[in-house]
């Protein structure tokens, strides 16, 4: 048998005596039997991480004999995306998300309180695991060997080589597996009749609401600057899977407050994070059982009806257990006044799960018309882009005001006088935005809305600092600091608005300002195009036994700069298929955004998008990253 | 008029026909060859040369003068519905687009249930504070009953409720 299978197959023994432990524990309450559970579940992830050194070997060392290794990799590929073919398919997509799991796992057995809501907690993600496991030594084992051994292998899918590949699979991953840890927790805290679980699970949902976010935004990136999949985003059904957890999760961070200052929202609470799973597992099923048509069709796989059945059961457990512990979900009122941020939490929770459900809709809509009228249809992009700018947009106005909010009430004085300046600063920009150029309606209540956000954040961080520096009787430049870290939960969570106020800004300037030219351009003749002038400088051919590289060469130029920008038509010999990547030049306001589609002797046949303010999306993404660690530095750092 | 303010179907339809442009048409509909890209994208990408030739027959119908709904009936008839990338507003496509709407106002609808009930609010702790306190220095402050012996302390003022009610009947 083979060594990385047997790996499999103790961790699979070992997580069932763990679960079967962690049960025990919650009955009893003796440490030794937690101390045995852990033990259990230790080796359990050192096996997994065994397994999946294991299949690294495999691949590095090219075994072809391994029908995973055979199938998505060959003797051609780099190191780096030898490495990444690990996750390629879905067997090896699997074993690295158990295996995620599992540091999870370990990462709550060893940080987390010894009790009943941690041995529940466990006990589910356990429960979790022994499904992945079940699959990883049964359908979907990543070891199986040939009866023969193949020369060289089939290789990775040739849209797959490319340095998104490492990052953006393992990021979703991570995101995935995470958002287990909620809804984990939100069990436990049921079953063990206790709230504690409320206070343990931010940091952990947090976490991996990152990491999901991160996933969903190089998946974006990748697209736009290789793929050429008509920019970062196209309401692709796999990319809406992704983004539904997300929002589940972004509800869910703010909702948790509710039940922390009030003890309300119990229920919505334990909903949301079993939404948070559902759609994870949906996501899993709708990327691998291509019951609905998308461009990720590589990731399809024969799992799906069994990721079918496993929600269904997932969903009829967790109700189940709603049910029998009802009366711990019984909330107190949480609202005191409509101006208090109870309120704008509310409305930010309804926008959320109004857009997950929406997305989520569209997404099975197709499935749904077909059964009921037996006709196909399709749900595109311009169904979401009817709704999302408008939840965006209140989403916008609401971040600005909830942060001038106090918790229950807030006096209209207290309202007026936070509320003057911003309101001042958001009509002076009105005309400021029209005369450079963003004359678009649309656009102006969208940027107009941002600064008036963006301002109100600003406003509160500086009284905030002035009020601390006179309490203190510190420095101002002193408190700048130290009340940003002081109050890092609200604070991160205000960075995080800020880069969603970019994003938005970034999704303006793409969605409203994205100009489209189709042209040919002969060598050597500048062109211009929409406020450019743009050169052909011919192309040069790069070639391997694999693919044959055309490299087309632009430069570009207007009053204040330009540069030069490559772009590749990439003939793949082994798959006789053709395909794009597109050329990319960033200015500091703009991007130039060449898409090549043929080339001849000494002409080009090319689109041009320039899409404007397309970094604010990328940067944002930074700014997130940011607030987060912010949000989540330990006391013993933030505190010195 | 573009996505930002075009919120319903029937607003980009009017503004698509008043510029019936064939890029702009072009992502209206997915290219019928099963790549799942749309049109505009498909074309760009070189998947298939299906996409090519459907652009061509849009440019066709542009220029002898056709309207967009006219060249959507065209395309359809052709290709099938499944080419729309934004499925008609009738039928039961109606479904898709109410649910948004329908969901919304359903939200409102409990929040301002929610809204009403304000007697016995209570507060616990600031957000803020809970990150700055460890597990033991939180469970001091706040009550988190944590074994089944114990009922919560909200469990209690319900049951001390229910007894004075029956009293007072």
């Amino acid at each position: 048998m083979d060594i990385g299978y047997s790996a499999l197959a103790v961790a699979l023994v070992a997580a069932a005596i763990s679960f079967v432990s962690f049960i025990y524990y919650t009955r009893k309450q003796d440490e030794s039997i937690y101390n045995f559970s852990r033990t259990a579940l230790l080796v359990q992830s050192l096996l997994l991480t065994v397994a999946v050194v294991i299949l690294l070997y495999y691949f590095l060392v090219r075994d072809f004999n391994v029908e995973y290794v055979a199938q998505y990799s060959d003797t051609s590929l780099s190191l780096a995306y030898t490495i990444g073919a690990i996750w390629g398919g879905a067997s090896g997509s699997l074993l690295v998300w158990a295996w995620i799991l599992s540091l999870f796992m370990t990462g709550i057995v060893l940080r987390e309180r010894k009790d009943r809501i941690t041995g529940y907690a466990l006990a589910i993600l356990l429960s979790v695991n022994l499904f992945f496991l079940s699959l990883l030594i049964s359908v979907n084992n990543p070891f199986a060997r040939l009866t023969f051994t193949p020369e060289d292998g089939a290789g990775l899918n040739p849209l797959l080589i490319d340095p998104g590949m490492l990052i953006h699979p393992p990021a979703l991953f991570i995101g995935y597996a995470g958002l287990t840890v909620p809804f984990a927790f939100a069990l436990a805290g049921l079953l063990s009749e206790s709230e504690l679980w409320i206070f343990r699970v931010r940091k952990w949902t947090i976490f991996a609401w990152l990491f999901l976010g991160l996933g969903i935004f190089l998946g974006g990136w990748w697209s736009y600057t290789v793929l050429g999949w008509g920019g970062y985003w196209a309401w692709d059904p796999v990319e809406n899977s992704s983004l539904v957890p997300w929002l589940f999760a972004s509800a869910f961070l703010h909702s948790v407050m509710l039940q922390e200052t009030r003890r309300g929202m119990k229920l919505w609470n334990v909903l949301l994070a079993i939404g948070m799973f559902a759609t994870v597992i949906l996501a899993t099923f709708l990327t691998r059982s291509g019951v609905i048509s998308s461009v990720h069709a590589f990731g399809e796989s024969g799992i799906g009806p069994i990721f079918s059945t496993y929600l269904g059961l997932m969903l009829a457990v967790s109700l189940a257990i709603l049910a029998y512990k009802f009366d711990q979900v019984r909330s107190m009122n949480i609202f005191q006044s409509a101006t208090g941020r109870e309120a704008s939490f509310l409305f930010n929770n309804l926008f959320f799960v109004v857009m997950a459900m929406t997305v989520v809709w569209g997404t099975l809509f197709p499935m749904l018309n077909e059964a009921v009228v037996g006709t196909k249809i399709s749900v595109g992009p311009g169904f979401y882009n009817a709704i999302a700018p408008w939840v965006l947009l209140s989403l916008v106005v609401l971040m600005g005001v909830c942060v001038i909010l106090r918790w229950g009430t807030t006096s209209t004085d207290e309202l007026i006088h936070k509320l003057k300046y911003p309101l001042a600063l958001t009509v002076a920009s009105a005309p400021i935005f029209y005369l450079l150029g963003f004359s678009d309606i649309g656009s102006l209540i969208g940027l107009t809305a941002s600064v008036f956000a963006v301002s109100l954040h600003l406003e509160d961080y500086v009284f905030d600092v002035r009020d601390y520096a006179r309490n203190k009787g510190i420095r101002i430049f002193s408190s700048m600091y130290r009340i940003l870290l002081l109050r890092r939960r609200r604070y991160g969570g205000y960075i995080v608005h800020l880069s969603m106020f970019m994003i938005f800004i970034g999704l303006i300037g793409t969605t409203i300002y994205q100009t489209t030219h189709t042209t040919t351009l002969q060598e050597d003749m500048p062109v211009d195009i929409g406020g450019y002038t743009i050169t052909y400088k011919g192309f040069s051919v790069s070639e391997d036994p694999t693919q044959t590289e055309y490299i087309v060469r632009l430069l570009v130029s207007n009053g204040n700069g330009g540069g030069t920008l490559t772009a590749r038509i990439i003939e793949d010999h082994q798959t006789q298929s053709t395909r794009v990547s597109v050329g990319v030049l960033s200015l500091p306001f703009e991007d130039i955004y060449v898409i090549p589609e043929s080339i001849d002797q000494n002409q080009v046949s090319l689109t041009i998008n320039y899409t404007p303010l397309i970094g604010f999306i990328w940067i944002g993404g930074q700014v997130m990253i940011i607030g987060v660690i912010i949000s989540l530095l330990p006391k013993r750092w933030a505190e010195r | 008029m573009l996505p930002v303010l075009a919120g319903s179907p029937q607003l980009h339809m009017a503004w698509a026909q008043a510029n019936l442009d064939v890029d702009k048409l072009a992502a209206d509909f997915f290219c019928s060859c099963g790549c799942n890209y749309l049109l505009s994208v498909c074309e760009s990408q070189m998947t298939c040369s299906v996409a090519s030739d459907m652009k061509s027959e849009l440019r066709t119908m542009i220029n002898q003068g056709m309207s967009r709904d006219e060249i959507v009936d065209v395309m359809t008839s052709r290709y099938g519905n499944a080419i729309l990338a934004i499925p008609p507003m009738q039928g039961f496509s109606l479904a898709l687009w109410w649910y948004p709407v329908i969901g919304g106002i359903l939200g409102v609808f409990v929040i301002t249930m929610v809204s009403r009930r304000r007697s016995g609010v209570n507060w616990r702790i600031d957000p803020d504070e809970v990150v700055a306190l460890n597990e033991d220095e939180l469970l001091k402050q706040i009550d988190v009953s944590e074994t089944t012996s114990k009922p919560t302390v909200e469990k209690k003022y319900d049951d001390l409720l229910k007894k004075k009610l029956k009293a007072e009947k």
